[in-house]
């Protein structure tokens, strides 16, 4: 599905990261580090941020109302904040979900794939 | 020889110098970069290799802080607790202006000690809106969280509402001092009250002072604003308890001036709270 090695245009990395971050939460809270992670893995690395970057975003989102964060002790003895996706981050998740998807399946059938 | 802590000190107070007074987000980063530089180093990499390495994954630290600097942050405009706060000042101003205007148009006070009442009054009602503002946050911190984002909108709230207070302090001040002139043959008699206004004046500057101070633990802010709360209440309604001078009027009881001080030292707890607490409480 990927080419190795393929990077990612920055306008389409920049406006996937919302709906990459809110469907990860969707699943259960995390952290920025955990997320970077999951990304890549789920990538198979074709999706590399500049790690810091997510911050922004999640901030972002956080003032948005989309999602809620709170610092919890972490198994190194640090303190590592923590997001969770609010009620009103599913209904935007679900809103890109379907953009997204139209976007793709137009896409698909016009390259036949 | 490498330090590794060393080096990310040396990291963190470039990147605090970059971003500000944003330290819990500083906090999220280095933690970020703590758990990079392990996991390089779990993987076999050299410390100072795994440092460089993680810190050129978490990117430069001017263009990090660019990236930061976009995310919009409230304002005493768009913060919604400063909105209300604003929306029932106006309101109690408006108030006040009318009865002012009212007592003027009848004859009953002179226009120049009219506008010396009111923006005393004014000027000293925005340190108690800025002190509400405190009491709102030092709750909010304790029941909901606090975050970079609610400290930058209290810090700039509490400065450009301060500036006002400062501003009308001084206009009812020197506006006094020239009815004094004119009814009194002075200008300045250090009277209770006329020292004690002088002593919100000088308030006014601390503030300001205190809150342009970047990277302060946020709570300052909201102590501060308590603390003026404290200050304005002497001022305004102590010098009524000496029963001397010129603005020995009022017959006050201490009871009230002490109760309210005394809430305000029983608020202070609240800042040795851990953030959230009783969102975590309902949690359990």
């Amino acid at each position: 599905m990927y080419i190795a090695g393929m990077k990612l245009n920055k306008d389409l990395v920049a406006a996937s990261a919302a709906p990459l971050v809110l469907s990860i939460l969707e699943k259960g809270e995390s952290y920025g580090y955990a997320l970077i992670q999951r990304v890549r893995d789920l990538s198979g690395g074709e999706i590399e941020w500049t790690d810091g970057m997510l911050y922004p975003v999640l901030h972002r989102l956080e003032d948005q109302g989309l999602i809620e964060s709170r610092w919890r002790a972490a198994e190194n003895g640090r303190r590592r904040k923590y997001y969770a996706i609010k009620g009103q981050g599913r209904k935007s998740l679900q809103a890109q979900r379907e953009q997204w998807l139209a976007v793709h399946l137009t896409l698909a059938k016009l390259w036949g794939v | 020889m490498f330090d590794l802590d060393e080096r990310i000190r040396d990291w963190r107070a470039t990147m605090l110098a970059s971003m500000g007074d944003q330290a819990e987000t500083v906090d999220e980063l280095e933690g970020h970069l703590r758990e990079e530089i392990q996991r390089l180093k779990r993987a076999g990499r050299p410390p100072e290799e795994a440092f460089v390495a993680a810190v050129a994954r978490l990117g430069d630290c001017g263009e990090l802080a660019a990236e930061f600097r976009k995310v919009p942050t409230l304002g005493p405009l768009s913060w919604r607790p400063a909105q209300v706060l604003l929306a029932v000042c106006g309101l109690l101003t408006l108030v006040l202006a009318g009865y002012v205007v009212k007592e003027v148009w009848q004859g009953k006070v002179s226009l120049l000690l009219a506008s010396h009442v009111f923006a005393v009054t004014v000027g000293y009602s925005v340190v108690f809106a800025v002190g509400a503002l405190a009491v709102w946050s030092l709750v909010a911190r304790v029941a909901l969280g606090w975050n970079d984002v609610r400290s930058a909108a209290l810090r700039a709230t509490m400065r450009s509402w301060t500036i006002v207070g400062l501003a009308l302090t001084t206009i009812g001040i020197v506006l006094g001092a020239v009815w004094a002139r004119g009814h009194l043959g002075r200008f300045w008699g250090w009277d209770v009250k006329e020292s004690a206004a002088l002593a919100v004046l000088a308030w006014n500057v601390v503030v300001l002072a205190l809150v342009s101070r970047r990277r302060a633990d946020p709570r300052l802010a909201m102590l501060i604003g308590l603390a003026g709360n404290v200050v304005v209440t002497l001022c305004w309604f102590g010098p009524n308890l000496v029963h001397s001078g010129l603005h020995a009027y009022g017959g006050v009881s201490w009871t009230p001036l002490v109760g309210f001080v005394a809430i305000q030292g029983l608020l202070v707890l609240l800042a040795l709270a851990p953030p959230g607490l009783l969102r975590r409480v309902k949690g359990c």
